[in-house]
């Protein structure tokens, strides 16, 4: 049954792949990695590099790492990973959306990733999370992500965040 | 400021002038944990993006421990701005803030930066002083505390930094100092905390100042190193001075040496010191008291 649901997210990810409009996945599409092994994608980069890579490993159904390729990040490629290849920011978004700011290594990792995405949504949704989280962790990992990110905005962010009054 | 930003702060605001003066309390902390988070956040953020930012926030109105954090975040930068800022703040600073500031000097540990911790240290007060021993202290810079040490005309200054290099094992440092300024309390101290069984040994013997003496005799027993007894004995049977007798004694007594006690004890002839003897003995719980008690009721002794 899992070879098949596999073999179902192969299928889903060549099909996607082929219906073409660029190489990117849409927006209106919802990642689905239910399937234990890493997954990988590539989303436009914030930072001064033009793409970032995420790797995912999902364990009984349930994502519990995301690794990050980039200048500052593990630069470990795990073979045998489901390539998901170029994603829209969004799609990539909507994912880890749904853990970023959960008080757990995935949480963290989540916000990590969220800031590594072009446009301003996920700095949008990171500043949310700094602002009224319920835990001052979360908050503290959300502004230690946008540090880390590279990003001139989110600079500014934490700029304006300093000197408030 | 940005319009969203304005407008959170406007909602907040409101919600904690509607509330209980505790949630104020929360907001107001809440907030400034946030700056102290963005601070810290800028150690990820390249130096010459962070630096101004944080330069800003330390020449504004934030709190002093917001301003802490700072000098930390400067002393974490491996940049000249981020070195001249510190010396600056070290240098002209005023209360907490220059005190911090020569520390975060010692965090840094940029060798330039530190060779101007002698002219700080010249010109400062009390406070100023022990801040840039301190600082000396985290940066492991023995030569600068020694220096210090060796052109003390204060006794009080010479003291802190020999407690300084003790806290750092500085000990040939230490011994050069015995040598070049003799025997004192702040050296008896210093090897105390430095666990120096032999340097105290030298100044427990040595007799030309009594006071250091005593005091370096009845550390010996503190410290009760390896040979402590033997030279604690030595010196109570070898001396004169009732003085440096009863340091002896003590130092036997808090090192717990009942035998040592009991020998003096069998070769005294003066019934007084006998008594006393006997005494400590007893106060020391030994049971060897019992030995003698049952001796002396026995007409052995």
């Amino acid at each position: 049954m899992a070879r098949l649901n596999r073999i179902a997210s192969l299928v889903l990810v060549v099909l996607l792949a082929a219906a073409g409009a660029g190489s990117e996945i849409r927006a209106a599409e919802m990642l689905n990695l239910v399937d234990d092994g890493w997954y990988t994608w590539r989303v436009a980069s914030v930072s001064e590099f033009e793409e970032d890579q995420f790797y995912v490993l999902v364990k009984s159904g349930e994502p519990r790492k995301i690794e990050i390729v980039g200048h500052w990040c593990s630069d470990r490629k795990h073979s045998g990973a489901v390539d998901l290849g170029l994603l829209e920011t969004d799609v990539s978004i909507d994912w880890l959306q749904q853990y970023a700011g959960k008080r757990s290594d995935l949480g963290s990792d989540a916000l990590a990733a969220m800031s590594r995405h072009a446009g301003g949504r996920a700095l949008t949704i990171l500043i949310d999370i700094v602002e009224s989280d319920a835990h001052m962790d979360v908050r503290e990992e959300a502004v230690f992500s946008m540090a880390n990110s590279g990003s001139e905005a989110a600079f500014n962010y934490i700029d304006r965040l300093l000197m408030a009054d | 400021m940005h319009t969203r930003l304005k407008l959170i702060f406007v909602v907040l605001a409101t919600f904690a002038t509607a509330s209980l003066n505790a949630q104020d309390g929360n907001s107001a902390s809440d907030k400034e944990e946030l700056q102290r988070i963005a601070l810290e956040a800028l150690i990820h953020v390249p130096e010459e993006r962070a630096l101004p930012a944080v330069m800003k926030l330390l020449e504004g109105d934030g709190s002093d421990e917001l301003k802490e954090s700072a000098l930390f975040v400067l002393s974490q930068m491996d940049h000249p701005d981020a070195s001249t800022a510190l010396l600056s703040y070290a240098r002209t600073g005023s209360g907490d803030a220059q005190i911090k500031a020569i520390r975060m000097i010692g965090i840094n540990g940029d060798e330039t930066v530190l060779a101007a911790l002698p002219e700080i240290y010249a010109s400062g007060d009390d406070d100023v002083r022990e801040a840039v021993l301190e600082a000396y202290l985290i940066a492991d810079n023995v030569d600068g505390v020694f220096t210090i040490a060796m052109n003390a005309t204060d006794e009080d200054d010479y003291e802190e930094a020999v407690q300084i290099l003790a806290v750092m094992d500085a000990h040939e440092q230490l011994a050069q100092l015995r040598e070049a300024k003799g025997a004192s309390d702040a050296l008896v101290q210093a090897y105390i905390i430095s666990d120096n069984h032999t340097e105290l040994e030298l100044l427990a013997r040595d007799s030309s100042n009594p006071d250091v003496q005593v005091e370096a005799i009845q550390a010996l027993g503190v410290v009760d190193g390896p040979n402590a007894e033997v030279v604690l004995l030595d010196i109570y049977k070898a001396s004169a001075d009732e003085d440096v007798r009863e340091a002896a004694l003590q130092g036997l007594f808090i090192g717990d040496h009942g035998q040592s006690v009991l020998e003096l004890y069998r070769a005294s002839s003066n019934a007084k010191e006998k008594g006393e003897l006997l005494e400590m003995l007893v106060i020391m719980d030994s049971d060897l008291a019992m030995e003698v008690i049952d001796q002396a009721l026995a007409g052995d002794q």
